[in-house]
């Protein structure tokens, strides 16, 4: 024992710089300053770890001396138990040690925390026993009773299909067209002893039974009806078909909802789909013009026609004057643009037009001309 | 006794070997298994057997006595499997091309034909795959390809 004492001290002041010391793998050099310290005094960068209210104090600190303690155990045990203290009468210290084991094990596998989303399901000997609501539950300690904890409350989400270009979920509609489709089923557990013990593999069961379900229902749906106005519908039934097989394989799920996130024709044909409905959208454009004009057309008419029966109850209480006026009227609208030259009826010849003359010399086209025959 | 407490290496010895020997009699039973017991290869009895529409805790798991050494347990998955059928073509009656894409759910309910006859539960589902592709292209082979392919 003296030989040990004879070097712990050394591997104590060793200590001083070793691995919490004045870091001797320091790039800036504090490992030569780290040692010259020792020597000298408490000059420059020191261990942050010795004490500074025992000046001088060269004697181990409660982290040497407790490696020292150990040092020695460890001498004492000769390479048997290590790390246990050394025994303080010569008593065993092993039936403590498993007594603690005992202890902590007990208290980690009766108590059980459920979180309040979730319900712990408690098999005796693999025997479904009951479920655990949520708090603190006691239970029997591991071999005997096991928790399985399920979160019953978070809604599980599976896509089925992508909305991106490069892959395709094709589904075939009533009318023989195949439409890419991407969706999406939430569903949480309804019931976990019957979700842990009835079904090998219930996450996939559960994206089999939508695919299976998805392909069913759209088969017997129009492609209109799949591209946009029937999806709701599309939704319900599909949610309503996944829960009867569920229920029929009492997996204790529930589907909560069933979403279409994209219902589009395949890509190779996406291009001559818009085109078609591209020109759909003319046609409709087209007709629609094409109702306006005749609308257009018919209101003119019916005014004309209007109008004209006006001007005849008129024509009838007094044919002449009617006429006359309509003379005059149609006779205004053809005068008023044109020039015109009044000439007397009666003996008067006109043998040179004058006006014309002057206007050719000027270069100006030569405008129209009336003669107006006074009756 | 006294010398057992003396010599802790005996004692662990004896406390293995009782283990094991415990470990070995009683077998627990989970809900989501059965099992078939053989003794020297020769099935016994069943253990735990699926009876449908039965509720978890009434059923036969739980813990079993059986002989140590002598008796096997085989253990079979009790719950619902699954088996998938990779996409293959089929030809409708008038001679049309089908892609299908098809699973299998089952339950093996009678443990003790399914070890004499397959074994394990990877064999049944091995087995199971070409008389799923079988009877899918036998049914489908019947029907033109509106009726296959539509409802």
């Amino acid at each position: 024992m003296k030989r040990f004492f004879g070097w712990i001290p050394g591997i104590a002041n060793a200590m001083v710089q070793g691995p919490w010391g004045g870091k001797g793998d320091g790039p800036d050099g504090s490992d030569g300053q780290g040692k010259g310290d020792e020597g000298k005094g408490r000059d420059g960068p020191r261990n942050p770890w010795t004490q500074p209210g025992r000046p001088g104090a060269k004697g181990p600190s409660a982290i040497e001396e407790l490696l020292r303690r150990s040092k020695e155990s460890f001498g004492q045990g000769g390479g048997g138990f290590g790390n246990l203290p050394p025994r303080p009468s010569g008593k065993a210290l092993w039936p403590a040690a498993i007594g603690i084991l005992v202890v902590l094990w007990l208290v980690l596998t009766c108590f059980h925390r459920v979180g309040p989303q979730e319900r712990g399901v408690v098999t005796l000997l693999g025997k479904y026993s009951r479920t655990l609501s949520p708090g603190i539950s006691l239970t029997l300690p591991a071999p005997l009773e096991n928790v399985t904890t399920v979160d019953v409350e978070e809604i599980r989400t599976i896509d089925i299909g992508s909305t991106r270009a490069e892959s395709e979920n094709l589904v075939l509609t009533g009318d023989q067209n195949i439409i890419d489709l991407a969706y999406s089923v939430r569903w949480n557990i309804r019931s976990p002893e019957l979700y842990l013990f009835q079904l090998s593999d219930p996450d996939s069961s559960v994206r089999e039974v939508a695919e299976s379900a998805m392909r069913s229902v759209v088969a017997s749906v129009s492609l209109e009806d799949a591209l946009g106005a029937g999806r709701t519908e599309i939704e319900q039934q599909v949610e309503q078909r996944m829960q009867e097989i569920l229920d029929g394989y009492r997996s204790g799920i529930r589907v909560q909802g069933v979403a279409i996130k994209q219902a589009d024709p395949p890509t190779a044909v996406n291009d001559a789909f818009k085109a078609v409905s591209a020109a759909q959208q003319t046609a409709q454009t087209y007709l629609n013009e094409a109702r306006a004009a005749a609308q257009q057309v018919t209101a003119k008419a019916q005014g004309e026609a209007a109008a004209f029966d006006k001007v005849y109850e008129q024509y009838r209480l007094a044919p002449d004057v009617t006429r006359r006026r309509m003379y005059y009227e149609t006779m205004e609208g053809v005068l008023s643009n044109v020039d015109k030259t009044i000439v007397e009826s009666g003996n008067v010849t006109p043998y040179l037009p004058l006006p014309e003359l002057k206007r050719r010399a000027q270069g100006t086209a030569a405008q129209g001309s009336a003669t107006v025959e006074g009756q | 006794m006294q010398n057992l407490v003396r010599h802790p290496v005996a004692l662990a010895l004896l406390a293995i070997a009782a283990l094991l020997l415990i470990g070995s009699t009683i077998a627990i039973v989970p809900e989501t298994k059965q099992g078939v017991i053989v003794r020297f290869g020769d099935p016994k009895k069943i253990i735990n057997r699926y009876r449908p529409n039965e509720d978890f805790g009434k059923t036969g798991a739980g813990i079993i006595l059986r002989w140590p050494f002598i008796d096997q347990v085989v253990w079979i998955d009790k719950r619902v499997l699954s088996v998938e059928m990779e996409r293959q073509q089929v030809l409708s009656t008038d001679q049309l091309r089908l892609q299908v894409d098809a699973f299998a759910r089952y339950r093996i309910v009678d443990p003790l034909r399914m070890y004499i006859a397959a074994g394990s539960e990877d064999r049944v589902s091995d087995a199971l795959r070409p008389i799923l592709g079988s009877a899918l292209r036998n049914e489908l082979g019947k029907r033109p390809f509106r009726g296959a392919a539509l409802p």
